[in-house]
């Protein structure tokens, strides 16, 4: 018979491999007095995605943060965070997480280097490899030459990045990014999401990002939530939301755009309306489910050209205003 | 667990070294404070400071002011600053992250009381040469040792309580001074009514009694304040506060 701490061990490790999704909540709800701040909500994220959770300040994000991460004890409802339940193995929860909080909280009075070495030593990661971990992470991130530094030495986008290196430092398996570039300018946002993006990829790890930043949900998410006053709004791919919600509208240019092109095309089937802007310019409003390259299709097979061939005007941010909206 | 209080303090110890690296007022007053407190008392009492009571007494008040400042920093200055957060959100229990930053401030309080009777004694050598190699009495050294070492942790200990609750550093710290002086006050009252020549060479009863009963009281109050601390240091509870 194996001693017991094999087969704890075994639980725990089996609990962390087995389970398709990394994040799975049922009916889960905190309230502060009469302030639903996370209502009911039901969730899943797969295992292995960057997963954004969207909502406007105060919807109950950063709430369901700490809720996952058994920081705060839910009013109702369950959660389970790679397997283990958020109210009973919260220590195991937060010992194979990462989070990467709204706030960056490094020590300002430290080196660069020696806030990677604090939460290196945190994670008990042996001396050699916590000095290749520090490395890589800091030569990734571009900081390597600044090591030595003082964190408060380093700008606003550094600073993030080096939070972001100890949200990451050991090699946690799902890791929890509260407003990663919030408050950064759009250079710095935009170099921290190519880091982040290239990071996930190589570290293989689940990403639970919130942000209301829709634009960077749009690019770097596979899978979104959205939630306002703590309830879930909706949940699937960014092109579900699309289609779950609105019509879509297509911008063509080209030529040979004929009155017979375009009354073929407005009898098709999902096609709402067909407006000619120009001679070279088309603007098509058609069914959230029709697939675009059917319409593309139909405009060559009547015999017109395309140059450019677009989705516009329904954005993530529409799908997110309208969901708001429609809440309020 | 042994390894967690260990980096905390480790953390600790690094950002206490690191506010030394530009020396600024209150740095500079750390250290003449070590000079003054080391030197004039010997100044005033000579060689017989080497058995003096009095140095029970300033070896339990010193760190009552220094520990206070680096505790109140250690927790409402973490919170001030966001840096609890991820803290709270790493693997570490709650008790080991009470109990490394009340020992780092401890060692702090301990070692900067090591640094003024070492200069004490050095001024005391430099001074009278004439009577050899002088040390201090064996029994105030060990009360010392003691004493401010209770000392240092019940600093530590009521810092917790009153960061905890503070909104800010500042607040924290004031609050934390103010108590340490009014202790200073109650203790030089108390010392002034006794029948004792503290400056001078006391019996080795008055001593052994002078150590005892304080590091007692001392002892009781450390326990009774960590056990609030603990019971308060709580993730969830920190986190809504």
């Amino acid at each position: 018979m194996p001693p017991a701490g094999t087969i704890a061990r075994g639980r725990k490790l089996s609990a962390i491999m087995d389970q398709t999704y990394a994040i799975e909540t049922k009916h889960l709800s905190r309230h502060f007095g009469p302030i639903r701040a996370v209502d009911n909500l039901t969730l899943r994220v797969p295992q292995g995605i960057i997963f954004g959770f969207l909502g406007p300040n105060g919807a109950g994000k950063t709430t369901t943060i700490n809720l996952l991460l058994g920081l705060l004890e839910p009013t109702r409802g369950f959660a389970e965070v790679l397997g283990f339940d958020c109210s009973t193995q919260s220590d195991l929860i937060r010992k194979h997480t990462g989070v990467l909080f709204e706030h960056s909280g490094l020590y300002e009075r430290l080196s660069v280097k020696d806030n990677l070495e604090f939460y290196a030593r945190i994670w008990r990661m042996p001396d050699g490899q916590r000095e290749s971990r520090i490395q890589k992470l800091l030569d990734h991130f571009a900081l390597w030459d600044r090591r030595d530094e003082i964190a408060s030495n380093l700008s606003r986008g550094m600073q993030r990045k080096l939070a972001l290196a100890r949200a990451f430092i050991h090699r946690p398996r799902l890791v929890f990014l509260d407003e990663p570039t919030s408050g950064l300018d759009p250079i710095a946002a935009s170099h921290l999401q190519a880091d982040l993006l290239e990071f996930c990829e190589t570290e293989e790890a689940t990403i639970f990002l919130t942000t209301h930043n829709l634009p960077e949900a749009e690019k770097i998410c596979s899978q979104v939530a959205v939630i306002s006053n703590g309830k879930l709004l909706a949940q699937g791919s960014i092109d579900d939301l699309h289609k779950a919600r609105l019509s879509q509208q297509i911008e063509v240019v080209g030529s040979r755009f004929h009155d017979s092109l375009l009354s073929s095309l407005a009898a098709s089937e999902g096609v709402r309306k067909v407006i000619r802007r120009d001679r070279r310019q088309l603007i098509l409003e058609i069914d959230a489910d029709v697939d675009p390259a059917a319409i593309s299709h139909a405009i060559i097979a009547s015999g017109g050209r395309i140059e450019e061939f677009r989705r516009t005007g329904s954005s993530l941010e529409d799908v997110f205003v309208k969901l708001i909206e429609g809440e309020e | 667990m042994i390894a967690d209080i260990w980096t905390i303090m480790w953390k600790e110890w690094k950002e206490l070294l690191a506010q030394y690296r530009k020396i600024g007022l209150s740095q500079l007053t750390n250290i003449l404070a070590i000079g003054f407190l080391g030197v004039f008392p010997v100044l005033q009492a000579g060689n017989g400071w080497m058995s003096s009571p009095l140095v029970l007494i300033l070896s339990g008040w010193v760190p009552l002011v220094l520990v206070s400042s680096v505790i109140a920093d250690a927790f409402a200055g973490e919170r001030e600053r966001h840096t609890l957060e991820p803290l709270l959100a790493s693997r570490l229990s709650d008790t080991s992250i009470l109990i490394g930053k009340i020992g780092a401030a401890v060692g702090y309080g301990w070692a900067y009381v090591f640094c003024m009777l070492l200069v004490g004694l050095i001024a005391a050598n430099i001074l009278d040469i004439t009577h050899g190699l002088l040390f201090y009495s064996p029994l105030i050294l060990i009360g010392a040792i003691l004493i401010s070492f209770l000392g240092s942790a019940t600093a530590a200990c009521a810092g917790v309580l009153v960061s905890l609750r503070a909104p800010t550093v500042k607040y924290a710290q004031q609050i934390l001074t103010s108590a340490s002086m009014l202790v200073f006050v109650l203790v030089f009252i108390a010392a002034r009514s006794a029948p004792i020549d503290w400056w001078g060479v006391s019996s080795r009863e008055l001593v052994s009694n002078l150590i005892l009963y304080p590091s007692l009281i001392l002892a009781l109050l450390d326990s009774a304040l960590f056990l609030i601390a603990r019971s308060r240091f709580r993730r969830g509870k920190l986190l809504l506060d």
